[in-house]
């Protein structure tokens, strides 16, 4: 039965009549390498996340820049 | 080591080309539907390539295709038994003109009897050739299951292609 099976499956899966693939082979490797690259949603995320840290840099500098102003003032005081 | 994108890319493209019409023989077995296994194979390979640079190199690229190939035709069974709405056959399956072509369809008919792990057992086991072992480790179950499943699988083809199988 082992064998028998084994010839039937050959039959079914081997068949020519079966219609190529809708997708050629070079459009396959393309949507392979889109699929690997990250989403527009991950890079704008990636781009947004260092546009805020950056701000925050900016933020925290500015905060440095005006405490350290204003302890010279009261220091001139 | 350094291996580049570039590598990547050109290793991957090179197996995916060899095994694409394999995969997708195998996926039809499995699902009975020539343009699902065709998308079912797409998904496959897109799936692998995201993984290609971490793959064990002990295993290899074909084992870790298949194991993700029977993830993804048993999950579309799933799928299709959730969402059934096609009530007809596709219109484009070739109508049979030979004894040859019939008898495909029959056995087409009777692997779509047996359950999802059962029929990618049989694949696995008889098309694919695999071992008792690499088909236990491949569909996530143990030798016995493995064993007795196709031992089922076999009665039903059995008694469902009786005249065929002669």
């Amino acid at each position: 039965m082992d064998e028998e099976v084994r010839r039937l499956l050959r039959l079914v899966a081997e068949d020519d009549t079966l219609p190529p693939s809708a997708v050629s082979d070079a459009e396959l490797t393309g949507k392979c390498q889109a699929a690997r690259r990250p989403s527009r949603r991950a890079r704008s995320w990636r781009t947004g996340t260092a546009a805020l840290r950056t701000a925050i840099t900016a933020v925290r500098a500015a905060r440095q820049r005006i405490l350290s102003q204003g302890a010279g003032r009261s220091g001139q005081r | 080591m350094g291996t580049t994108d570039g590598d990547i890319s050109a290793e991957f493209t090179e197996y995916a080309l060899k095994a694409r019409s394999r995969l997708q023989r195998t996926a039809y077995l499995m699902c009975g539907d020539w343009h699902l296994a065709d998308d079912l194979t797409q998904e496959t390979l897109i799936t692998l390539y995201r993984r290609w640079g971490a793959l064990d190199p002990d295993i290899g690229p074909a084992a870790y295709a298949t194991r993700i190939l029977v993830n993804k035709v048993r999950r579309s069974a799933k799928r299709a038994w959730r969402s059934r709405e096609i009530m007809t056959p596709p219109p484009d399956l070739p109508a049979p003109t030979s004894q040859g072509t019939e008898n495909r369809q029959v056995i087409v008919k009777a692997l779509s009897r047996l359950g999802p792990r059962q029929r990618a057992i049989v694949v696995l086991r008889y098309w694919e050739d695999m071992s008792v072992e690499e088909t236990a480790r491949l569909v996530g179950c143990t030798r016995g299951t493995v064993t007795s499943q196709s031992h089922r699988a076999l009665a039903t083809l059995r008694a469902l292609l009786g005249p065929i199988v002669g």
